[in-house]
């Protein structure tokens, strides 16, 4: 049985498919964009987190344990009363992931469970096992820029697919994303080709991918379609970006002041279904 | 809403209704406190000196009339005397009759000038002093119809000179006539009058009138916002413990006699009217089942999304068969409605007090700490000397209601039972005589017992010496201790089963506590989950195990606790629908907000409907939501000059932001929130 990672379980997430949904966060992702509202989510392995701000300097954290499972963070993560140390990331067996979907089945009849990340398609094998064991309805929120072979045989496991496409031109997405975009082409059209339904989603970036020149040429990417059931645009809410902090890490991504430019007309110019949404943040910290 | 409300409604948020208000003259009570006359006929005077005082009001472009103007009336007793009653029986709060829903329909359909009729010649104080009552609104109706005509207001006019003499003959005239009843009750000194199941009981007016082409839905809607701001005009001056707290709860929907639902198009359009007036008043209960089509729930999450913390649900396939075993007739069962915030009682049949004392689950908790904590060996017989304190408490509770006296409600009588019949005042009892008790501070006790049997009995972290301690050092010098206690993880309100667990114990120890015992009326004992406003006003103040300092309220009705931050709604209904409701059926909500945002799109509003819906199937009993914004609510403290018609639940009722207390604002505000 294989494992895999999870930093985030979220209970009825918004904008994660129909109805009720629980939204598992897989944590590990290819791209590492500039305006990622989950930092926590980019690296594949468990990370300690610290709300220095609330901390007392007690000092209990750095008194050597002898917990197996602390041994690889040189640090204690059981000893803060406060509960201000923990880990980004838990490892589930498909089993176990499983059952905690299906511990939520009363509700998960009335929607069901939406995998997200960080990059879900990373841990496509340790997925796959745990999407044949649970009876409900799927969805997956996935950026597309794996190898073919992860992505493609999962996402025609899901009920519902949510796709990304941040970025057209290839050097802008290296600068943003620190990947090609290539791969992400690739696989939307292998999708398009299996004839599997899907929505694309465009974060609108202000300064970054909201130019009339990006939302358009997505457009004319989108345009020949067969599969596609609608884009969605997401207009950026400016968020507070304490998850960098917690993680030890800056964040230095240069978004300008101003609200989304919102073209759903460009779209459907090019007879794109295209409707505008307004995401509120990223998941809960815990 | 058309461009005749509009200007109505925008009136009474300003409070230009206000503006003809008087005061009650100084010393003109001296008339109805006579100490040699009876209590009932000082109630019948006292009614009188107000009917006579109020100035009728009415608008040329009115349907519907009458509005309180006389304000600050003295009551029946002097202070002293008041005292007096209170050394000598048990007053039930400000010793009216309270939290009642009286059969409206019998006398809208009959008129007054039937009652009269039916008990000429009878011999016996309550007629004698309805006959007093009577007359006396009758002076203020047609004091009101003279008013109608001089304004040109020929609508007014013509349906005075028939009511509240008449029966009604038209849906307008049955909500005029409501108004007239709705009016003397509490013009007589009775609080918290409950509206009850309106649309069942009006719905014929509005189905002839339909069928008749006198109206159509248009009018029909325009008539009902009419009515529903009436509601607004003399809120402000009735008793409740906050503003908002006034009881004028209509209960929508639910099943007949033969258990088909009977959610009809009255039921539609009250839904309808409250969205489109966005006012404090009247509360909307919408009964629910598991048959109820997911449709309707989310209808009543659009009404949620407003934000006006209503409706309140509550689920018939928990609450009917809990009231049938606690000795209800099934169809009288059927036939519940809703109190002043939440409890279960049935119209026209009862003189229950489904608030009369509250028990302190924490308290419970508290007292075995010290008692048994240190010499328990285990858990499990730490539990058992909680569960023996909870037993003692209740025990304590039901001895100590005794020799209760009610003030006469003559002017409700007429609306109750077969008081008319029998001349018996229902303040001295009616088919249904049963007290409530409230269960407060449950997830307190949980969280509690939870830490003690985690950290004392399993990880054996904490002494009991410690940890009473530090409870009794309100945590001062124990910041470590506090720390682990406050963050665990073992909650209700996380669905863990084991925690949960405890919740069913507590509650089942509670009811099973009150079985068996008859009150001084030959009533029983039902057990309830609501706080009321013990939330923040416990009898007294101590930190809990739990990691929560004295000074912490406590969740609001059967709710988390207010400083736990849960891993999400889904776990809460996990949590607080794991007991077995129908023993609690006092009634109780579980109150959870959510964020404004929430509610931005159709996918939203149905994720939360879902929700909802699930609730109800996995046997919750009461569900209330607030949809709020934090940011906006910190703001209304700072500027309530902005948000004049912003609307919050409190605990049991929804009320404008800005006109609670600042504790009340605040626990609003400290309460968990779940963003999208």
């Amino acid at each position: 049985m294989r494992s895999g990672t999870v930093f985030d379980i979220k209970e009825l997430g918004l904008y994660d498919g129909d109805g009720i949904r629980l939204t598992v966060f897989l944590k590990g992702c290819p791209l590492s964009c500039v305006w990622c509202q989950n930092p926590e989510g980019q690296r594949m392995l468990p990370e300690v987190f610290r709300h220095e701000s609330r901390c007392r300097s007690c000092g209990r954290c750095r008194i050597p344990c002898t917990h197996p499972d602390c041994a690889p963070y040189g640090v204690c993560l059981r000893a803060c009363p406060d509960r201000l140390v923990g880990l980004y990331g838990k490892v589930y067996t498909s089993d176990a992931l499983a059952d905690e979907i299906n511990s939520y089945g009363d509700f998960l009849r009335y929607g069901g469970v939406t995998f997200s990340g960080g990059e879900p398609t990373l841990q496509s094998a340790f997925l796959r096992e745990v999407a044949e064991k649970v009876p409900y309805p799927k969805a997956m929120e996935t950026c597309a820029a794996v190898p073919e072979e992860d992505f493609l045989p999962l996402a025609l496991l899901m009920d519902d697919l949510f796709v990304d496409l941040k970025i057209m031109d290839e050097d802008a997405h290296i600068r943003y994303t620190g990947q090609s975009n290539r791969q992400i082409f690739r696989n939307i059209r292998a999708l398009d080709g299996a004839g599997k339904p899907y929505v694309i989603r465009v974060p609108l970036i202000p300064g970054i991918t909201d130019s009339d020149e990006n939302q358009d040429a997505i457009a004319a990417f989108l345009a020949g379609m067969h599969s596609l059931k609608r884009v969605e645009l997401l207009s950026y809410n400016p968020f507070t970006p304490h998850k960098y902090a917690l993680i030890g890490r800056a964040y230095t991504a240069a978004i300008a002041d101003r609200p989304s430019n919102i073209r759903t007309d460009l779209f459907t110019a090019r007879g794109i279904d295209c409707v505008a949404l307004r995401l509120r943040g990223a998941a809960p910290t815990r | 809403m058309n461009d005749r409300i509009k200007p109505m409604r925008q009136a009474v948020l300003a409070g230009d209704h206000k503006a003809c208000r008087r005061p009650f003259p100084v010393g003109a009570e001296q008339a109805f406190r006579d100490p040699a006359l009876s209590y009932s006929l000082r109630t019948a005077l006292r009614f009188s000196a107000i009917c006579d005082r109020e100035t009728p009001v009415v608008e040329k472009d009115a349907e519907i009339v009458l509005q309180r103007t006389v304000i600050a009336v003295p009551e029946v007793c002097s202070d002293g005397e008041m005292d007096a009653l209170r050394a000598k029986y048990f007053l039930h709060e400000r010793g009216n009759v309270s939290n009642i829903c009286p059969d409206y329909a019998g006398v809208i359909a009959s008129g007054l000038d039937a009652v009269l009729s039916s008990i000429e010649g009878r011999e016996g104080e309550l007629y004698d002093v309805l006959r007093i009552e009577i007359a006396a609104l009758y002076r203020l109706c047609d004091r009101y119809r003279t008013e109608a005509r001089r304004v040109g207001n020929v609508a007014v006019a013509e349906r005075l000179a028939r009511l509240p003499r008449e029966g009604a003959r038209s849906f307008a005239d049955a909500l005029q006539m409501f108004r007239i009843l709705h009016f003397s009750i509490w013009a007589e000194g009775e609080y918290h009058v409950i509206v009850g199941r309106l649309d069942q009981y009006l719905y014929p007016y509005l189905a002839a009138d339909l069928a008749a082409g006198v109206l159509t839905r248009d009018s029909a809607l325009e008539l009902l916002e009419e009515f529903f701001v009436s509601f607004n005009l003399d809120s402000d001056l009735y008793p409740g413990m906050q503003q908002g707290d006034d009881g004028q709860s209509i209960v929508l929907g639910g099943c007949d006699a033969e258990g088909n639902d009977a959610y009809n198009l009255l039921s539609e359009l009250c839904m309808t009217a409250c969205g489109n007036l966005c006012l404090a008043d009247p509360k909307i209960n919408l009964r629910v089942s598991k048959n109820t089509p997911i449709e309707r729930f989310t209808e009543a999450t659009h009404l949620t999304a407003k934000g006006l913390g209503f409706p309140q649900y509550s689920n018939d396939d928990v609450v009917i068969p809990g009231l049938i075993a606690l000795g209800y007739d099934p169809a009288d069962a059927a036939n519940y409605t809703v109190a002043a915030c939440w409890e279960f009682i049935i119209p026209a049949k009862g003189m229950e007090i489904p608030n009369i004392a509250a028990l302190f689950f924490p308290t419970a908790v508290h007292r075995a700490l010290h008692a048994s904590l240190a010499s328990a060996p285990d858990f499990d017989s730490f539990l058992a000397a909680v569960k023996a304190e909870v037993t003692a408490e209740a025990r304590r509770l039901t001895d100590s209601v005794q020799n209760l006296f009610i003030l006469p409600a003559p002017f409700l009588s007429m609306m109750e039972g077969d008081c008319l019949q029998t001349g018996r005042d229902v303040s001295e009892g009616n088919l249904y005589n049963h007290y409530g008790i409230h269960g407060v501070g449950l997830s307190t006790a949980v969280d509690s017992l939870a830490a003690i049997r985690q950290f004392v009995f399993e990880e054996k972290t904490v002494s009991p010496a410690e940890l009473i301690a530090a409870i009794d050092a309100d945590f001062e010098g124990y910041t470590d201790l506090y720390a682990t206690l406050r963050y665990a993880d073992c909650k209700m309100g996380n669905g863990i089963e084991e925690v949960d667990e405890l919740a069913k114990i507590l509650l089942e120890t509670f009811a099973d506590s009150l079985k068996g015992i008859q009150n001084e009326r030959g009533g029983i004992f039902r057990a309830g989950t609501g706080s009321a406003m013990f939330y923040l006003h416990a009898n007294d103040s101590f930190a809990t195990p739990d990691g929560r300092c004295a000074a912490e309220p406590y969740g609001t009705n059967y709710s988390p606790s207010l400083h736990v931050r849960n891993r999400g709604p889904l776990s809460v209904i996990r949590s607080f629908t794991l007991p077995d409701l129908t023993k609690t059926i006092n009634g109780g909500p579980l109150t959870m907000e959510f964020h404004a945002d929430s509610f931005l799109t159709e996918e939203g509003i149905r994720s939360v409907a879902l929700l909802v819906k699930t609730f109800v199937e996995k046997g919750g009993h009461q569900l209330q939501l607030n949809a709020v914004d934090v940011e906006v609510l910190k703001d209304a403290q700072i500027h309530p000059e902005n948000y004049r018609s912003l609307i919050v639940r409190v605990w049991g009722w929804s009320a404008y932001f800005v006109e609670l207390s600042r504790e009340y604002q605040d626990h609003v505000i400290r309460r968990q929130e779940f963003t999208p």
